[in-house]
């Protein structure tokens, strides 16, 4: 058996209970940071979360209405509720064999499929004419048509072009005046529009008739809308006459936190812009 | 004595690195959001260096000649890159002659910061034409039998009405200037040429410039638009309207003869339209025939000698010859003994004919030089 020195003892109990007092006190503060670090960590995950939200929906959005036409690509206008032509590809004709066309410098995705229509600028009079894309073919590789072939001679680096379409008129007299230097800009029919999924709110894209995609969210209720203006700064319903578009977006987060009164809620913010149409 | 061993400072020292990986979690978190924001930010600057690119190449695009880089349809020329001066971003431009007169306007544009972002930006333009002179010839120009020029501004009103008549209606020859000399002189405006000018009170009202050193550019031959058919025109006594729109007609020469021969054009909508005539080869008004611009407004009817024809254009003015004609290759004939109303740029030009005034709109040089493309601009990917 080991023996006991002399001068040494063991703790007794109010020195143990004692202690242990300090240490929960201790222990209770270091807690109560830790919950502290905790809850500002999450308000500020969802903050950020908010922020995601609405900066992802605003360039979205700004994108789509700086390429719009008013005459040309606006089709409804509503409070929560955009329907316009969205830019998919753009291009310039370097051969024209109607109704197939050589492209140049093409940008962008062509596709042929049922929202997938074009615009192609008559040279003669500068009108842009409605067309449906029926074929593609990509380059290279892809089997474009011989009689497509861009004249090197003209179009540096031309020959075999990256892009081939086949477009179809309506009436068959919109062709006259297509043809090489003409440019062509590819659309799909999109709608944007306040959407509601899972009892949230969401910005929601519908291309054609197809099913509507969650983009970004979730927004608050009434968090999407839209005001348009002509060009006198006067509200307008006609989209021809549109020249801004006001939006503007309140987004919540995803999770709900506690505040700072001890409130369980989500956090919100909102943002307000005009997009100007540029074309 | 012997170590007691407590149990406070590994709970702290635990506590504390449970903090540390939670503060690390809130850094990242916060650092991602940050990229984001960096991102977007320089991507804006990008898109922001395009744009201030694309507004600068159109700024300059005479001044530059960037029309005369790319010649033939098909012809591109690419840019080197440029420093912008605020900033330090930058910008790239590539031009591309689409068409006879359709040029398609690519640019790049990077910011500054370290992760220089690369957005692209797209329009198409159509060249134009700013009328700076009443008469510019590319050859001599003549007036003589007390012809003349003087100025107005349509944009303003009538000529001669409430003042407005002026003193600008300047003329210039790469070749050389004779005229007539009377008393008022008959060019109310300055005379400048490469060569020799008749000088003096009884010539010029403004400044005398003969070899010049400070030539305006040449006018540029303008490409006839390939695909529409010219048909010639031929007026004979009779009236023919024209209606506008449509905004372009095609002729492959104009002939307009008979005391009562008028070629009229009617402009039918609100606000009315301009209208351009092409010309492949002469064109000819004669025997007291007009041609008239029933709106009287010079800027909106231009008349085009295009492509490489010579043939001598012959005008006689009317009460409504209100119009501007751009033609450098075709040597001009004016006469008639009333007024017209607009510019001419010509190859050799011949005033005559005592009461024979060329009165230059002074709204013809405000017509822009280039002519955007409506619903051209696009952002592209690269």
């Amino acid at each position: 058996m080991k023996p006991v020195r002399a001068g040494t003892r063991g703790l007794t109990i109010l020195e143990l209970l004692i202690a242990m007092v300090i240490g929960l006190v201790l222990l209770t503060g270091v807690y109560g940071v830790l919950i502290n670090q905790s809850r500002e960590y999450l308000v500020h995950r969802e903050n950020v979360d908010v922020t995601e939200t609405l900066r992802g929906a605003a360039v979205l959005l700004t994108s789509e209405i700086e390429h719009s036409a008013a005459v040309r690509d606006l089709v409804t206008i509503g409070a929560s509720t955009l329907k316009l032509r969205s830019i998919q590809n753009a291009g310039v004709f370097c051969v024209d064999a109607t109704p197939r066309y050589g492209v140049w410098l093409p940008s962008g995705l062509f596709g042929s499929g049922t929202d997938d229509s074009a615009f192609v600028r008559r040279v003669t009079d500068g009108a842009w004419v409605h067309t449906k894309v029926t074929q593609v073919w990509v380059n290279p590789g892809g089997g474009a048509p011989a009689a497509t072939a861009c004249p090197v001679a003209k179009w540096a680096g031309g020959g075999t072009p990256p892009r081939v379409v086949q477009l179809a008129y309506n009436p068959v007299g919109d062709s006259l005046g297509v043809r090489v230097g003409s440019a062509i800009r590819g659309f799909r029919m999109t709608t944007y529009s306040l959407t509601s999924s899972g009892g949230r709110w969401w910005l929601g894209r519908q291309i054609g008739a197809g099913t509507v995609d969650l983009i970004t969210g979730p927004l608050q209720a009434g968090g999407l809308t839209f005001e348009y203006f002509d060009a006198d700064g006067v509200v307008t319903a006609t989209p021809a006459n549109v020249v801004s578009i006001k939006v503007t977006l309140r987004a919540e987060s995803f999770r709900k936190v506690r505040q700072l009164g001890g409130d369980l809620d989500n956090r919100f913010d909102d943002v307000s812009f005009t997009a100007y149409l540029r074309n | 004595m012997h170590r007691q061993r407590g149990f406070i400072l590994p709970m702290v020292i635990f506590s504390l690195a449970i903090m540390g990986v939670l503060v690390l979690v809130i850094m990242s978190t916060s650092d991602d959001d940050r990229l984001g924001s960096r991102y977007d930010l320089e991507g804006t600057r990008s898109f922001n260096a395009a744009e201030a690119g694309l507004a600068t190449i159109f700024t300059n695009w005479k001044a530059q000649n960037y029309e005369g880089s790319v010649p033939l349809v098909g012809n591109t020329n690419v840019l080197a890159w440029t420093n912008l001066p605020s900033n330090g971003g930058r910008y790239r431009g590539t031009i591309l002659k689409a068409d006879a007169s359709t040029y398609m306007i690519t640019v790049d544009g990077q910011s500054a910061g370290a992760r220089k972002g690369l957005r692209t930006v797209q329009m198409m333009l159509t060249p134009g034409v700013s009328f700076a002179y009443a008469v510019q010839g590319t050859g001599a120009v003549t007036f003589s039998g007390g012809s003349g020029t003087d100025s107005y501004d349509s944009d303003v009103g009538a000529y001669n009405v409430a003042g407005n008549k002026g003193a600008n209606g300047d003329i210039y020859s790469a070749i050389s200037i004779a005229i007539g000399e009377d008393t008022p002189p008959p060019i109310q405006g300055d005379s400048k040429s490469l060569g020799a000018i008749d000088c003096g009170p009884t010539d010029q009202s403004g400044t005398c410039d003969p070899n010049t050193t400070t030539p305006p550019p040449a006018p540029a031959t303008v490409s006839c638009p390939v695909g529409p058919t010219y048909t010639a025109l031929s007026i004979s006594g009779t009236t023919t309207v024209l209606p506008v729109p449509p905004n372009a007609y095609y002729y492959s020469s104009i002939t307009v003869s008979g005391g009562s021969g008028r070629l009229n054009f009617n402009f039918t909508t609100t606000p009315k339209q301009h209208v351009d005539v092409w010309v492949s080869g002469a064109v000819t008004v004669s025997g007291g025939a007009q041609i008239n611009n029933l709106s009287q407004e010079p800027p909106l009817l231009t008349f085009w000698g295009c492509g490489t024809n010579t043939a001598k254009w012959t005008l006689s003015g009317g009460s409504d010859a209100f119009f501007a004609v751009y033609a450098p290759k075709h040597e001009l004939v004016i006469s008639g003994g009333s007024g017209f109303f607009g510019a001419f740029v010509g190859a050799k030009v011949t005033v005559s004919g005592g009461a024979t005034r060329v009165h230059y709109d002074e709204a013809l040089s405000r017509v822009p030089s280039i002519v955007l493309v409506p619903g051209s601009w696009t952002e592209i990917t690269r």
